[in-house]
């Protein structure tokens, strides 16, 4: 199983993995074209797409779900609830493309099994996703306001994780947001801090080489040295040495990440 | 009725309605053209002179320059005593308290050369401290760590404080420094001087015959993390008000935003760093 980071961040979020049989994407939230652009850096053709795994219905994950389910006939999951919630922002797309994915089941796609869990944000019914193949373990985790122990149960011990890391809380609270958008990020049903990040990372982490993609950065309250240098500290006083078997890698909102095994 | 003169009439009336009605539409138009522009549509050069508000030496240029960061040094006596055999040292790790045993008279604490070249011979990195202040009352002298020629303004990880007796001899000092300081991020462009002066005259913080003296471009901490702090570039802006009272305001130079310099979460007082009113 490999995958890529294809790009990251309030501005669109898509994550394609793939194996021997089967190609999917979790999330398409940037633009039709954007996404044919960002399949041709990691050297992949979108025809060959078999899935596309919705987490919830923000724009920054839906933007180009209809334009690539219409034109490439490529079927789409969703929990019901986000499927309500979606409906009108995706357009039409043909029933017999439309899948349910429940919250908290797993689906088997070939030898690759897909797991749903709820997170803590702010959407109708918002889920993410784990893929489970020969033993290896696939995490993403973004856009929740916090890590429960229930999530993190679930979570722990993958092989490789796509773990949102949004925002500093100084630069947050210093910055020009409005009072309510700190509060809502923030929030239970926001998102999470790198601080709060790295210290559910420590709990999920297990003496194995274990990647971690530092991902959903804030474009303003943020930067990616600040990410990887405040989660490497907190992993540190938590009693993991980064570069010793954890390694944190960078994301962006616009570059695919490389892609790699998992 | 003869319909040929009713309509010759018809046609004379709105005729003359209509003319009328353009000589209106010309009047109204010709009366807005020449409305002054509003008061938010001028400069704020042009507000800051209405207002009698004097800067001098604005800073023209516009720079890009990037955060930087800093580990909090970790001081070891053992080594400082090597240098500096004319003080007993104490630590906790990050904050170094300087006793000297025979104090060390200054030239004059009015000329801050004098003071300048103290540092330079007796406190470790000396060099790269900058004067904020002299407290006489005190007896106390305050400086700040510098990076790249830039002062790190109020920080508590970057300041030596010293004293002097009152024959105007140091007796002693305290600091606090940062270690392996390095540009962070990617290069911002940043806020003109001008454009931070902007900033606090639009949130009413200047008031009329103010006077702004030279807007100095320095650091203030943007994330204190437990071993580093990242810093943002940032204007210091000092004003003198009429009434004699003076401030100090900070304005981060990337998004404007003016900082409210907090020393371990609470509030600075008055004069606990020197001028600082903001």
């Amino acid at each position: 199983m490999q995958f890529s980071v294809l790009a990251s961040g309030s501005t669109g979020n898509a994550i394609y993995v793939e194996n021997d049989d089967h190609t999917f994407i979790v999330d398409a939230g940037l633009t039709g074209k954007k996404m044919e652009q960002l399949f041709a850096k990691v050297d992949r053709d979108i025809k060959k797409l078999s899935g596309i795994f919705v987490t919830h219905e923000h724009i920054d994950h839906i933007k180009g779900v209809g334009v690539l389910a219409r034109k490439y006939h490529v079927p789409v999951y969703a929990n019901a609830k986000t499927w309500a919630a979606m409906d009108d922002k995706v357009g039409n797309i043909p029933l017999e493309q439309r899948f349910q994915f429940d919250m908290e089941t797993a689906q088997s796609f070939g030898s690759i099994d897909i797991e749903s869990f709820a997170v803590s944000h702010d959407a109708a019914d918002p889920m993410f996703y784990t893929f489970h193949e020969n033993g290896r373990k696939l995490v993403i985790i973004t856009d929740t306001g916090y890590v429960s122990d229930r999530m993190k149960g679930i979570i722990k011990g993958a092989d490789s994780f796509v773990f949102e890391s949004n925002h500093d809380v100084s630069m947050l609270q210093m910055g020009s947001y409005p009072w309510s958008t700190k509060r809502r990020i923030l929030s239970d049903v926001g998102h999470v801090s790198n601080e709060d990040a790295a210290v559910a990372m420590s709990e999920v982490v297990e003496q194995k080489p274990t990647r971690i993609y530092l991902s959903h950065l804030s474009k303003d309250n943020n930067m990616k040295d600040l990410a990887r240098m405040s989660v490497s500290q907190t992993l540190q006083s938590c009693g993991i040495m980064p570069g010793e078997f954890v390694s944190l890698l960078d994301t962006d909102a616009d570059e695919p990440t490389k892609m790699v095994t998992v | 009725m003869d319909w040929s003169k009713t309509k010759t009439i018809f046609i004379i009336v709105f005729s003359i309605l209509n003319v009328f009605l353009y000589s209106l539409y010309v009047n109204r138009y010709n009366e807005a053209q020449e409305v002054e522009p509003l008061a938010a549509e001028t400069t704020i050069e042009a507000r800051l002179n209405d207002e009698n508000i004097t800067v001098k030496s604005l800073p023209q240029k516009k720079e890009k320059v990037s955060y930087i960061s800093g580990q909090i040094k970790q001081f070891n006596i053992e080594e400082l005593k090597k240098v500096y055999d004319n003080q007993y040292f104490d630590t906790n790790g990050s904050l170094l308290t300087s006793k000297f045993e025979n104090p060390v008279p200054l030239k004059s604490i009015k000329d801050a050369s004098s003071l300048t070249e103290f540092m330079k011979k007796n406190v470790y990195a000396g060099e790269t401290y900058k004067l904020w202040y002299i407290d006489e009352e005190k007896r106390e002298a305050t400086f700040f760590q510098k990076s790249n020629d830039r002062m790190i303004y109020i920080n508590q990880n970057a300041v030596v404080k010293l004293h002097w007796d009152k024959d105007f001899a140091v007796t002693g000092y305290k600091q606090t420094m940062f270690d392996s300081l390095a540009a962070f991020g990617e290069k911002s462009t940043l806020l003109t001087a001008l454009e931070a002066i902007k900033v606090l005259y639009e949130k009413g913080f200047l008031k009329q015959d103010s006077k702004i003296t030279k807007p100095q471009l320095g650091y203030s901490t943007l994330v204190p993390l437990t071993k580093t702090q990242v810093l943002a570039p940032t204007w210091h802006i000092h004003v003198d008000f009429v009434e004699g009272d003076e401030a100090d305001y900070f304005v981060n130079a990337v998004d404007g935003q003016v900082i409210n310099i907090h020393l371990n979460g609470e509030e600075l007082k008055d004069n606990e760093w020197g001028r600082i009113r903001s």
